[in-house]
């Protein structure tokens, strides 16, 4: 490509790179103003709008101090215990379905296709009712487990698997070789863009994750990120400086990973609308 | 190759956590849609089809069962066509590649709850950014959240800029399937770029677009929270969808079967239409 083209390509891509990071960089810079000063320069619009007079951290600090450190250590927790967990579960299972001959799929698919047409958002009281019958509200084990079985996870994984030749797994067998062996010492190791992208889904989902906490957690000390920054909007008042300190960093973590895996992440959905 | 022991204990072990955490609620959902229950705690009782003939009867139902379509397919038309456009871009060789795609990924990643939390200040009434913007263009007294069609419009366009990024990942996935001999030969045989992308691109990201249009349809006509976060429904009703209105009945009103029944019966409209868009765009398993 020439440099006639790439300039304007250039400029809309800043442009849209600044639209996807607005609302972060305002609740940043927002965060580190003094509390007094967050509504103090938005009109006229002028240099002090976007540059703070007076830069504090106390905003910052109070946060960690606060119930929120707890509350990001748990979202921590629980988001890499989800992530490790599900890949197990979610890459055996879309092996499985990988594996069924060609009679079955139809059948599969669909099945995955119904899995998606459940909300969570519909089926989270009745599962909260199993999970206090079980006994599991307020405790790590009662947060995790509803994000381990993903349906886009397996969904992902299938497609990447059956898009692995079949010709390996017969000649592994002939070398005697069963199912399991070929599972983790072939489709696995080949697997690792598919792996990091369904590892991202698992992330994000239990990231993002705000109703099922609210209703299986509501004790603070296993409140997770989301769950802590709402609940800066108190019903009178509102702390905005430590509210947007704690959107921040509940979307620092999410970037580093990106930065880390986006070829991979990306690579991961090349299989989506593969035929077979 | 028949599958052995281990293919049949993942299968098995599969099904077993999909039946736990998604099949046995949802049916305990659709049991409760066909009783009458005010409380948590105390078990219902069975009313036959009563709370379904009371939401068909409810203007509310109606209502939100259109805005809810209006809102999915604006949602999901805004995401297919800015995810294209941003694809493209993310596929030229330009510079800082890697940070721009870890940008444009990035909304699709954040809490939902910073997201809302994020734009409810930026169009605040009083102190919102944007706001004094538009004041400053002489737009003065634009309250969003006062107006139907500004608060629509509003969860319509944080909900794009939430989800486009899902576009433009598979997209741009796809992009890097097509081979770059495919393009030089419609060069060769004279197609301008639009033409190049009408019969080279578009042929290429079909059966992706198909899978991505039918998924964030299905997610998009679901989505609960950006909009409960945002607005609750208001306006007076102006963005209530279904999924609000079951959440709205079961937890403030404590008509838990009738939420329970909005649900079913959400579930069902849903699925119909996936049956007319399969027929439509076959898709091969």
């Amino acid at each position: 490509m020439n440099r006639k083209q790439t300039v304007p390509l250039l400029v809309i891509a800043i442009g849209a790179a600044a639209a996807a990071m607005l609302p972060l960089i305002w609740a940043g810079i927002s965060a580190l103003r003094p509390s007094a000063e967050i509504f103090r320069y938005l009109s006229p619009l002028s240099i002090h709008t976007f540059v703070p007079t007076q830069v504090t951290f106390e905003n910052v600090i109070a946060l960690w101090n606060g119930p929120f450190a707890r509350a990001m250590l748990n979202s921590a927790v629980v988001t890499a215990i989800t992530v490790l967990l599900g890949l197990v579960i979610c890459s055996m299972a879309a092996f499985a379905l990988a594996a069924l001959n060609y009679r079955g799929r139809g059948v599969v698919f669909a099945a995955m296709i119904v899995s998606f047409l459940i909300p969570f958002d519909s089926i989270a009281v009745p599962l909260a009712q199993v999970f206090r019958d079980l006994n599991l509200q307020n405790s790590y084990a009662g947060l995790i487990l509803p994000g381990i079985g993903n349906g886009l996870a397996v969904f992902l994984l299938r497609q990447f698997f059956l898009g692995i030749p079949r010709e390996l797994a017969e000649a592994a067998m002939v070398d005697g070789l069963g199912w399991f062996g070929i599972f983790t010492r072939i489709y696995l190791p080949l697997s690792k863009p598919a792996l990091i992208g369904a590892g991202l889904i698992l992330f994000v989902f239990q990231w993002q994750a705000y109703l099922w906490p609210l209703l299986i957690a509501p004790d603070p000390d296993y409140h997770v990120a989301s769950v802590a920054i709402a609940s800066f909007a108190g019903q009178y008042d509102v702390d905005y400086g430590q509210m947007f300190g704690g959107a921040v960093f509940t979307a620092l973590l999410p970037m580093a990973v990106l930065l880390v895996f986006q070829r991979y992440f990306i690579a991961s959905f090349a299989t989506t609308g593969s035929k077979d | 190759m028949k599958p052995d022991a281990t293919v049949r204990i993942f299968l098995l072990f599969g099904i077993a956590v999909t039946a736990v955490l998604i099949i046995l609620p949802a049916i305990q959902a659709i049991v409760l849609s066909f009783q009458s229950v005010n409380s948590f705690v105390v078990a219902g009782e069975w009313a036959g089809l009563a709370n379904y003939r009371r939401i068909l009867g409810m203007p509310e139902f109606w209502r939100d069962l259109w805005t809810g379509t209006c809102y999915a397919v604006c949602t999901v038309a805004l995401q297919v066509v800015l995810g294209i456009g941003s694809a493209l871009i993310l596929h030229a060789p330009i510079r800082g590649q890697a940070l721009f795609r870890a940008i444009a990924i990035l909304p699709y990643i954040l809490p939902t709850v910073v997201v809302a939390i994020s734009f409810q200040w930026m169009l605040d009434g009083n102190v919102g950014i944007v706001t004094h913007w538009l004041k400053a263009l002489g737009i003065s007294n634009f309250v969003w959240s006062d107006s139907s069609f500004a608060a629509f419009a509003t969860v319509v366009g944080v909900s794009v800029w939430m989800w486009t990024p899902f576009v433009t990942i598979c997209v741009l996935a796809s992009l890097q399937t097509i081979p770059d001999e495919l393009y030089a030969a419609a060069r060769v045989d004279g197609a301008g770029p639009f033409q190049s992308f009408r019969h080279v691109t578009l042929p290429g990201i079909r059966d992706v677009l198909v899978v991505v249009v039918l998924l964030r349809g299905i997610w998009m006509f679901n989505k609960f929270d950006v909009i409960w976060l945002m607005t609750q429904g208001g306006p007076l009703g102006g963005t209530e969808h279904l999924p609000v209105l079951s959440y709205h009945m079961a937890f403030r009103l404590y008509d838990i079967g009738g939420g329970a029944a909005v649900a079913t019966l959400s579930l069902i409209l849903l699925t119909v239409a996936l049956v007319v868009f399969f027929r439509r765009f076959p898709i091969e398993t």
